[in-house]
């Protein structure tokens, strides 16, 4: 497979070609993982950035985005298979989500979790509200916090430790 | 390796009680079938980290003092670095499955983490190319020095960016580490026999070296 290595191996005067040509591909991997850094390093808004540029008129309709908060407590709702529910944060952002789909096992009210979707402009069937911004998410993930402790303790504890997600939670 | 297969016997034995008996279930994660993937996951990530910035120090050694020694050490680090770069990602994986609900995401960290396994990927590549003369040895010091530079990078990504992947918890910038007592002796102990074994992979490399 790699037999312009051998040849390469063998013989010294094509070494520094075959050198510069994995150094150039060494660097062009790093300009595109870097490039796409810059794209990755925000990987989720919370509701209160999304709520903003919705009210500033900003935000786009059809663009794919994910939005990062914990499940309200007591809005998750299902109709006919489609799950909605309503994430939020510490400033009190709210975002409604659409999903129809499997769940994460972890995926709880009070857990934290990242939707990706968009907003979009037309909807077929009957779940669209003009009014409402309501986000059709088509992938949920869990993000789970960074504390590990042991199980027994009671619940109104265990709810401030699952708040704690994104970013170190206030539930009540 | 086969001479301390006793030992190995023990400790192995000793990971598998640790982690699937002592260790308390975690609170949000539950039982062990998926907290024991932090004394899997998180002892690798540290070790590979700890292997590529010795591997560098190593090759500046060898830069500056020229002796071929330290060269051969910097490289039988890397070779173990990859390897648990490369059980960081898996372990992380299957981790990130069951917990977010996803083999794979490019957030910040991930990526970071795949940079360093191939810049280590790369190292492994161009020494092969060169076979052992003092230009493979220099490039290839070069390499490592670079890929220790990432280091740093991988270890703060979820400070600086916003990811999926949760901050950390033993090296936190302020406040002591969120994690059970219990827990953390188990991982400290995984950790423990992480090292060991790599440091008995470079020994092992090396006698192989100088027996050729």
């Amino acid at each position: 497979m790699l037999s312009f290595l051998e040849k390469a191996r063998k013989k010294p005067a094509t070494m520094n070609r075959t050198m510069i040509s994995l150094i150039m591909a060494f660097l062009a991997i790093l300009w595109l993982v870097f490039s796409g850094i810059q794209d990755a390093s925000l990987f989720f808004y919370f509701p209160t950035e999304v709520e903003q540029s919705i009210i500033s008129d900003e935000m786009e309709q059809d663009a794919r985005i994910r939005i990062g908060g914990f499940v309200q407590p007591d809005s998750i709702s299902i109709e006919d298979e489609i799950i909605f529910f309503v994430l939020t944060d510490d400033e009190r952002g709210v975002v409604r989500v659409r999903y129809e789909g499997i769940l994460p096992d972890m995926f709880a009210e009070g857990q934290g979790a990242v939707a990706e979707g968009m907003f979009p402009s037309e909807v077929d069937g009957g779940y669209f509200f003009p009014d409402e911004w309501i986000f059709y998410a088509d992938d949920i993930f869990v993000k789970h916090g960074e504390e590990y402790s042991k199980e027994h303790l009671d619940k109104t504890e265990m709810k401030k430790r699952f708040g704690s997600g994104i970013p170190s939670g206030t539930l009540e | 390796m086969r001479k301390n297969f006793p030992l190995w016997l023990i400790l192995m034995i000793f990971v598998n009680l640790a982690i699937f008996y002592w260790s308390p279930p975690d609170l949000a994660q539950g039982m062990g079938k998926r907290v024991f993937m932090l004394y899997l996951h998180v002892p690798f990530a540290w070790n590979s980290f700890l292997t590529t910035v010795f591997a560098a120090l190593t090759s500046c050694l060898y830069l500056w003092k020229k002796e071929p020694e330290w060269e051969r050490i910097s490289r039988s680090l890397i070779e173990v670095g990859t390897v648990s770069a490369f059980l960081t990602l898996m372990t992380g994986s299957i981790w990130g499955k069951m917990t977010w609900g996803t083999w794979w995401v490019w957030d910040a960290r991930l990526t970071t983490m795949l940079i360093l396994f191939l810049i280590l990927c790369a190292y492994l590549i161009v020494r092969d190319v060169y076979g052992n003369n003092p230009e493979g040895q220099r490039v290839g010091s070069i390499i490592s020095i670079i890929a220790a530079l990432n280091v740093p990078l991988v270890h703060l990504s979820v400070n600086y960016w916003r990811t999926l992947h949760q901050g950390s918890t033993i090296f936190r910038q302020e406040g002591p580490p969120k994690i059970d007592g219990d827990m953390f002796m188990i991982l400290l102990a995984c950790f423990g026999i992480v090292i060991y074994w790599s440091f008995c992979c470079v020994k092992s490399r090396l006698l192989k070296v100088e027996n050729e």
